[in-house]
């Protein structure tokens, strides 16, 4: 008797427990993740400029036919912003990778080092820029200095053409250590049978890294590309102290103009869309990322 | 019988003795006491200033004589303006009073009916303190604190015409005399401009945005007004244009190298630092230049007019005032608190920390004249451009992105750009920012 009624209870925790135990985490979702989510979607269709008696009113996709056809500032900040990714991604995961190897090496003040190394990470990104603006300052930067040793000049973030290549640099010198961690970690979890076969095998160093840790550590790779491609689309703290977007509009990412429309112009409904649009483009880069990484 | 009659004269005495009181209670509710709303929370937000620094340290002085208690939030303009904007928007009750950074934010706040018009405030005689003396602003003050509806809308804490500092030892030196035209300032500037030595004859801002001001003020030098006759941007007529083409060629023939990226910062670096000859900027930055701590200009710096162009001299003028929020629910305790943070005393203190301000009676004040940091031809230059003043952006509800529209053709004539072109697509794109954002202009 007293067991048939064990079950029935078993049963009913059984049934409910799917939906119970995950409610938390559910609510919790829905409040942070995709209650701004659906209102930003729904500001994104209407018109409203703060600063003025009109209530907000809607107006469809109108601030999405004006952005992606009219708007050719915002689609020169979209370019700007994957010039940006293009150039410092694959240079961080290079150096990141380079610089992981290294330190998977033993050697005298191999922490000292490490740690050093992975110190810019640590700062905060303001105080970051705030050193590099002394750095590129053009009239008693270091920047200036150093280059003039080299009898060569560059107005660093002060010219439209170098603006870019330089806050990549200054992205570069504080992320490049995240993107060693990652694969600092991969190296160190890496089977060592195949090594010692391949060593049996008469392997080279190089036809060992190519062919062996390679393609073992990909997944690694990957994850810290992933990580890094959607934090360089996203800059904003380093570019915003630094530049501000400038000169002109030389180095105004879609985060900055962004931040600008919402907050220095006010038109919400307008930067809503932008939002969305955003959203969009980062969430299909995580996708194909994602695909890679799962494909063999 | 008598006993009737007694009553009645105790009744009469009473009624007698009630009506005394009421008058006097009557009385002296006309007459100002600051006492009035005592016990009241009014909370401010306010933008970090010097002003604000020489003034909040006393506001236990106001919470002491009116016993108001005072909350508030100093932040840096940028940040202020964010927070403004959303509480004001949301129609905030708990928001009773703030700076407002007048240049920017005059028209876009009032057409947005956040703020309280004063007027009534200020003729009440029960609001307002008898020595407030609303008459000792100058005329040009009292000008831009109103609305073209005839409001007062906010009271004046700080006020910055913008100024040529020069180094007045090298003027003697070479024996240049003072520029008193743009043309004479172009002619100086080829003569110091001294690269090699990595000596310029001018900077003031290039950033953009920041810059904008700097081309306002040559366009109304140059006779040129933000719109035609019939009310239609003109930006790109040929005051405009040239007013543009001034500023890029200085720039970029003599001014120093990265200045595109430059903000008031820079430039106040630089001149301090010796390496620039001439620098136009607000008046409220010249403070730092008479600190030795900071500054390598100490006693060398000349103050002075910004030169006049063909259409006249004028003082393009920035600043910030007190407002009082429409959705406070402690409108005259708020207005109370503006008065006295305006009023003589506390104007008088703005102003021994080196900031100008609008009140005559301090400008006279001999323990100004005898206390002020600042020399004497910073006090005088700072008095006749009060004469000139004239605000120096277009009063419009978007003042921020005309900024920007504005700034990115100016940095743009600055690296080589086509003047007039540039300026027409700018007028181009102002138009089309009126018709999103005041559309009721072209109705």
């Amino acid at each position: 008797m007293s067991q048939t009624k064990i079950a029935v209870k078993s049963g009913f925790s059984h049934r409910y427990a799917p939906y119970i135990f995950p409610m938390p985490a559910v609510i919790a979702i829905i409040v942070i993740i995709a209650f701004p989510l659906t209102y930003t979607v729904r500001m994104s269709l209407y018109d409203w400029f703060m600063m003025s008696r009109a209530l907000p009113y809607f107006v469809g996709m109108k601030n999405y036919y004006r952005l992606l056809f009219e708007d050719s500032r915002f689609l020169y900040t979209v370019v700007r912003t994957f010039y940006f990714v293009a150039l410092a991604v694959p240079l961080q995961t290079v150096l990141g990778l380079a610089c992981a190897l290294i330190f998977n090496k033993q050697f005298l003040g191999r922490g000292t080092l490490r740690v050093i190394f992975i110190l810019p990470m640590m700062a905060t990104p303001v105080a970051i820029a705030l050193i590099w603006i002394m750095i590129f300052h053009p009239m008693v930067g270091l920047g200036k200095y150093v280059m003039s040793l080299a009898g060569l000049s560059s107005l660093w973030i002060h010219s439209p053409k170098t603006v870019i290549p330089s806050l990549v640099m200054v992205d570069t010198w504080q992320w490049t250590p995240i993107m060693m961690l990652i694969i600092l970690g991969g190296l160190a979890a890496l089977p060592q049978e195949s090594f010692e076969a391949a060593l049996v095998d008469g392997a080279t160093k190089w036809q060992r890294f190519i062919y062996i840790t390679l393609p073992l550590l990909r997944p690694f790779i990957l994850v810290a590309i992933l990580f890094r491609l959607i934090d360089c689309l996203k800059t904003f703290d380093i570019i915003y102290i630094m530049t501000q977007g400038g000169p002109g509009e030389a180095s105004e990412t879609i985060n900055i103009y962004l931040f600008n429309t919402a907050f220095y112009w006010f038109h919400m409904g307008y930067a809503s869309s932008i939002v969305v649009i955003f959203l969009a483009i980062i969430l299909g880069f995580s996708l194909i990322l994602i695909k890679t990484r799962g494909a063999k | 019988m008598k006993k009737e009659c007694k009553k009645r004269i105790v009744l009469f005495l009473v009624a007698l003795l009630v009506g005394a009181l009421g008058a006097m209670a009557a009385a002296s509710a006309e007459e100002f006491n600051w006492q009035r709303f005592a016990g009241t929370r009014i909370r401010l937000v306010a933008d970090k200033h010097p002003a604000a620094d020489a003034v909040y340290p006393h506001i236990p002085e106001f919470e002491k004589l009116t016993g108001i208690k005072v909350e508030y939030e100093i932040l840096p303009e940028i940040q202020a303006r964010q927070k403004k904007v959303v509480e004001l928007a949301s129609r905030s009750a708990t928001l009773d009073a703030f700076v407002i950074a007048w240049h920017v934010e005059k028209k876009g706040f009032y057409d947005a009916g956040w703020i309280t018009p004063l007027n009534n405030y200020l003729k009440d005689p029960t609001l307002t303190a008898p020595d407030y003396d609303w008459e000792d602003f100058t005329p040009a003050v009292r000008d831009i604190s109103t609305q073209p509806d005839d409001s007062v809308t906010f009271l004046m804490q700080q006020i910055d015409p913008w100024i040529l500092y020069y180094r007045k030892d090298i003027f003697r030196q070479r024996g240049i005399a003072i520029p008193q035209t743009l043309d004479e300032m172009e002619e100086i500037a080829r003569k110091l401009n001294d690269p090699a030595n990595d000596f310029y004859s001018v900077v003031y801002r290039g950033l953009k945005y920041a810059n904008t001001p700097v081309w306002c003020i040559l366009l109304f030098k140059y006779g040129g007004d933000f719109f035609d006759k019939e009310g239609e941007p003109a930006i790109n007529s040929p005051a405009g244009i040239k007013a543009a083409d001034w500023y890029a060629r200085m720039l970029r023939n003599y001014g120093a190298p990265g200045v595109v990226n430059f903000n008031w910062y820079e430039c106040s670096s630089t001149f301090m630092a010796e390496r620039a000859a001439m620098y136009f900027d607000g008046i409220g930055f010249a403070g730092q230049f008479e600190d030795p701590e900071k500054s390598k200009v100490v006693g060398k710096t000349g103050y002075t007019l910004f030169p006049a162009g063909p259409g006249g001299r004028y003082a393009g003028t920035f600043g910030g005032g007190y407002s009082v929020s429409r959705y406070s629910a402690n409108k005259e305790a708020a207005y109370l608190f503006i008065t006295w943070a305006t009023n003589k005393e506390n104007t008088l203190r703005v102003a021994l920390s080196g900031v100008g301000t609008g009140r005559v009676s301090v400008l006279q004040n001999p323990d100004y004249i005898r206390e002020s940091p600042m020399p004497s031809d910073w006090r005088e230059t700072f008095i006749e451009s009060l004469k000139i003043a004239r605000l120096g952006l277009p009063e419009i509800a978007a003042v921020g992105e005309f900024r920007d529209i504005v700034g990115i053709a100016l940095v743009n004539a600055i690296e080589g750009g086509d003047v007039k072109a540039l300026m027409d697509e700018a007028n181009k794109k102002f138009k089309q920012l009126l018709l999103r954002t005041e559309p009721e202009r072209y109705r």
